[in-house]
C-alpha cells in the first residue's frame, strides 16, 4: 500500500476590499496605499472622513454641562479651548467603541497632612473604531477636591474611590476621542442647529477669578506695572480691599513662612513719583526703584496681610483639567 | 439665631426646606449586611446582589429628596390600604385585607433561607382559596403611566424588580395568583399577576439568589457582568467593584458609496419632499369631495371607493395587541459636515 502524500495546505488570504480598507480601524501600510495609487488617495480621504464624522458626532452627543472651558492669556493668543469632562466622555465612549480593560485595584495614597488622601486606580483602554490601544493609564482623585465637601469618614472616602474611577474612564476615553483639548470653533460647529450653546459651559482657568466669572468686578487692578514678589521674585497679583487693595505673591504658599505683600495705593504712589522723578530728570533710563520694599518680608499688622490669598483667589476655584468629576 | 423679623420670606422658604432636608438626613440609616437577598434586591448582575449582602456600606447613602419620596411611598401604601379595606366590604365578591407587613421567607434547595421581604398585605376573598399577596407600589407617574399589563414590568429596569419580588411571594405563598397596586393620579392601577405563566422568572430569581448565597458564605464574589449599561448605573461601581467596561461596539462605519451618495440626495431633495408632502395634505384636505374643478388652469378630478377598517372592541383591542420593543425604529440622519464646494471649471 502507498504511503499517503500529504501536501502542504495552502492557505490563500482573502484580498483585503478597498471599501474595507477604508475603516479607520482596518491596519494597513503606506506601502500597501501607495500601490494603490489613486484609491489609496481616495481611502486616506474616506478615514479621514469618517474619524471627522465621528468627532463631530461624538461632540455633538454631549451637553454644555459636560464641558469647562479654559483660557490661555492674551500674551499667548488668547485661545478658548474646553476639556471634556468624565461624565461627557461617558456619553462619547459607545460610540468610538471604546473599551477599559486591566482596571487595577484602587490604590489608597496618604496625603501631608493628616485626614488628606488619595486614590489611585490604573487600566488600559482600546477604541474598536481606530484600534488605538492605551496601556497602564492612570486616575486619580483626592479628598481635598471640590465634591467631597460636607462628605467625611466611610462616605468620604467611597465617593473619592467612586471620582478616581471615574476619572480613569475619563481619561481612558478623552486620550482615545482625542477629546482631552477641543478649539471653542469645533465645539460651536458641531453645535450648529442644536440649542446648545457655550456660553452654558463651565468656565475655568482663564477667565479671571471665580467672582468675576458670576459677574463680579475684573480686578485686574491699578494701571501700573504690578511689583514682583520680595521672596521669591513672581509678578504680584492685585487683590481688591475696602482700602484700595493690595499686591500679593501668586506662590505664597511655597513661602508660608516668608510673607510678602504691598499696599497697592503705597505702590502706585511710588510708581508715580519714580515716573515724576524720571520725568522731571528726563532721563531715558526707566524708574530706578520698580521694586520697593522688597526685602520687607515679615511686615507686621497690615491691612492687606490679615487677608492670606487662597489657592482659590489666584487660580480661580474652577476645575483643572483631570480634576472633573 | 436671626428674628423672624430680619428675613425675607424667600429666606424663610429656603431655611423651612433645609429644616425638611435636615428632618429626613436624620432619619438615614445606613445599611447593614445580610446574609440573604431581599426579595426587592433581584439584579441582572449576581456581583451586585453578593455585594448588597456583604459590603452594604459601600452604597451610598439616599439623599434627603430620595428619603423624601420613600416617607411619600410610605404613607401612601397606608393610606391605599385603609382604602382598599373599606372597598373590600362593598366589592363582588368581597374581600378582606389581611396579613399586613408579614415576613415571608423562601428557602432555597440547600435549605438556607435564600430571600427574605415583607408581603404588604394580602386579599382573603374566600377561606377556601388561599389570601392572595398584594405588593403596593408608588413609582414615578413617568414609569406607572407606562404599564398597562404585568409584563410591562419587566421593560423597565427599575420597575423589574418590584416584579421579581412579587413573585417571589406568589411562589414562597403557593398561591396562584396575587396583585400589584399601583398608585397613580387617578385611580390607582390594579395589576393581576398570576405564578403559573412566570415560573421560569421564579426560577431566574431563586438560581440567582442561591449562587449570591454561595458567594457570600464563600466570600468569593461571581465573575463581573459584561454590559457597561448595567455598571453605569450601579452603585458599587469604583466604590466596591471595578469591571472593565468591554460592551461598547463603537458607531458602524458604512463603505458603501452607493448608500453614501442615496443619503447625500436624500439629505438634498428633504426640504422639497416635505414642502410637497405639506401642500399635497393640506390640499387633499381642501379639495376631499370634489368630484370635478377647475382651479386657474388646473383640472381637478376625484372618485369615492371603498374602504373597509376593522372595529375592535376595546378590550378585544388589547388583548390581541402585541408590543414588540423592537418593534419601532427611529431613524435620525443628520449632516454633520458642509459638502465639498464643486468645482468650476473655466
Amino acid at each position: 500500500m502507498e504511503t499517503p502524500v500529504h501536501e502542504p495546505e495552502v492557505v490563500n488570504e482573502p484580498p483585503v476590499r478597498d471599501l474595507e480598507l477604508r475603516q479607520p480601524g482596518v491596519p494597513t501600510t503606506l506601502n500597501d496605499l501607495a500601490a494603490r495609487k489613486g484609491e489609496g488617495v481616495e481611502i486616506i480621504q474616506a478615514r479621514q472622513t469618517i474619524l471627522e464624522t465621528v468627532r463631530r458626532a461624538a461632540i455633538r452627543m454631549t451637553s454644555p454641562e459636560d464641558w469647562v472651558l479654559y483660557k490661555s492669556p492674551e500674551e499667548h493668543g488668547g485661545q478658548t479651548i474646553g476639556y471634556l469632562q468624565d461624565c461627557g466622555a461617558d456619553r462619547v465612549r459607545d460610540l468610538y467603541g471604546i473599551e477599559i480593560f486591566s482596571v487595577s485595584v484602587p490604590e489608597k495614597v496618604n496625603g501631608d497632612q493628616p485626614g488628606v488622601f488619595h486614590y489611585l486606580i490604573r487600566g488600559s483602554g482600546r477604541c474598536k473604531l481606530t484600534r488605538q490601544i492605551l496601556e497602564e493609564i492612570e486616575g486619580g482623585r483626592s479628598s481635598t477636591d471640590d465634591f467631597c465637601k460636607d462628605k467625611k469618614g466611610i462616605e468620604l472616602e467611597l465617593a473619592v474611590r467612586k471620582a478616581a474611577r471615574a476619572n480613569l474612564d475619563g481619561n481612558i476615553t478623552r486620550e482615545l476621542a482625542g477629546l482631552k483639548s477641543v478649539p471653542i470653533e469645533e465645539i460651536e460647529e458641531a453645535w450648529k442647529g442644536t440649542p446648545k450653546k457655550t456660553d452654558r459651559c463651565r468656565k475655568g482657568r482663564g477667565f479671571g477669578t471665580a467672582g468675576e466669572r458670576l459677574g463680579g468686578s475684573s480686578g485686574k487692578g491699578p494701571d501700573v506695572e504690578p511689583p514682583k514678589c520680595g521672596v521669591c521674585g513672581a509678578v504680584a497679583k492685585f487683590r481688591d480691599t475696602s482700602d484700595g487693595g493690595f499686591y500679593g505673591c501668586p506662590n505664597y504658599k511655597t513661602h508660608a513662612d516668608r510673607k510678602w505683600s504691598i499696599s497697592a495705593p503705597k505702590w502706585i504712589e511710588q510708581q508715580k513719583k519714580a515716573a515724576a522723578a524720571a520725568s522731571a530728570a528726563d532721563a531715558s533710563a526707566p524708574a530706578t526703584s520698580s521694586q520697593p520694599q522688597q526685602n520687607s518680608t515679615t511686615k507686621k499688622a497690615s491691612a492687606p496681610q490679615q487677608q492670606p490669598l487662597t489657592s482659590g483667589d489666584i487660580f480661580g476655584s474652577g476645575r483643572q483639567p483631570g480634576e472633573d468629576g | 439665631m436671626d428674628a423672624v423679623t430680619d428675613l425675607t420670606p424667600a429666606e424663610i422658604s429656603l431655611r423651612i426646606r433645609a429644616g425638611w432636608a435636615s428632618f429626613f438626613e436624620r432619619e438615614k440609616r445606613r445599611p447593614e449586611k445580610h446574609p440573604y437577598v431581599y426579595a426587592s434586591s433581584f439584579r441582572p448582575c449576581t456581583r451586585r446582589m453578593v455585594l448588597e449582602m456583604t459590603e452594604p456600606e459601600a452604597m451610598p447613602s439616599f439623599d434627603a429628596d430620595t428619603l423624601a419620596r420613600f416617607r411619600r411611598g410610605d404613607d401612601r401604601e397606608r393610606d391605599l390600604l385603609s382604602d382598599l379595606s373599606r372597598i373590600g366590604r362593598d366589592a363582588e365578591p368581597a374581600f378582606k385585607v389581611i396579613g399586613q407587613q408579614e415576613s415571608f421567607t423562601l428557602k432555597d434547595r440547600k435549605g438556607r433561607i435564600a430571600v427574605k421581604g415583607k408581603v404588604d398585605a394580602r386579599l382573603q376573598f374566600d377561606r377556601s382559596v388561599g389570601a392572595a399577596p398584594l405588593e403596593v407600589k408608588a413609582w414615578s407617574p413617568q414609569m406607572t403611566q407606562r404599564i398597562e399589563k404585568f409584563s410591562d414590568l419587566f421593560d423597565n429596569v427599575w420597575t423589574r424588580a418590584g416584579a421579581y419580588q412579587l413573585l417571589s411571594y406568589l411562589f414562597g405563598a403557593g398561591v396562584p395568583y396575587g396583585f400589584l397596586l399601583l398608585d397613580r393620579s387617578g385611580l390607582p392601577l390594579v395589576l393581576p399577576v398570576e405564578l403559573e405563566p412566570n415560573l421560569d422568572r421564579v426560577e431566574e430569581f431563586l438560581t440567582k439568589a442561591e449562587e449570591a448565597l454561595d458567594h457570600a458564605q464563600a466570600g468569593t464574589q461571581p465573575d463581573f457582568i459584561e454590559d457597561s449599561t448595567e455598571c453605569r448605573r450601579c452603585p458599587f461601581y469604583g466604590a466596591a467593584c471595578n469591571p472593565p467596561l468591554l460592551s461598547a461596539d463603537g458607531a458602524k462605519i458604512l463603505t458603501d458609496p452607493d448608500l453614501e451618495a442615496k443619503i447625500a440626495r436624500r439629505e438634498a431633495i428633504k426640504d422639497v419632499g416635505h414642502e410637497f408632502l405639506d401642500l399635497d395634505g393640506e390640499i387633499k384636505d381642501r379639495l376631499r369631495g370634489i368630484e370635478h374643478g377647475i382651479a386657474g388652469p388646473f383640472y381637478i378630478s376625484g372618485k369615492w371607493g371603498k374602504q373597509s377598517r376593522v372595529e375592535l372592541p376595546e378590550a378585544l383591542k388589547k388583548q390581541y395587541t402585541k408590543t414588540d420593543p423592537k418593534g419601532r425604529f427611529t431613524l435620525t440622519i443628520t449632516r454633520l459636515a458642509t459638502p465639498p464646494t464643486p468645482e468650476v471649471v473655466q
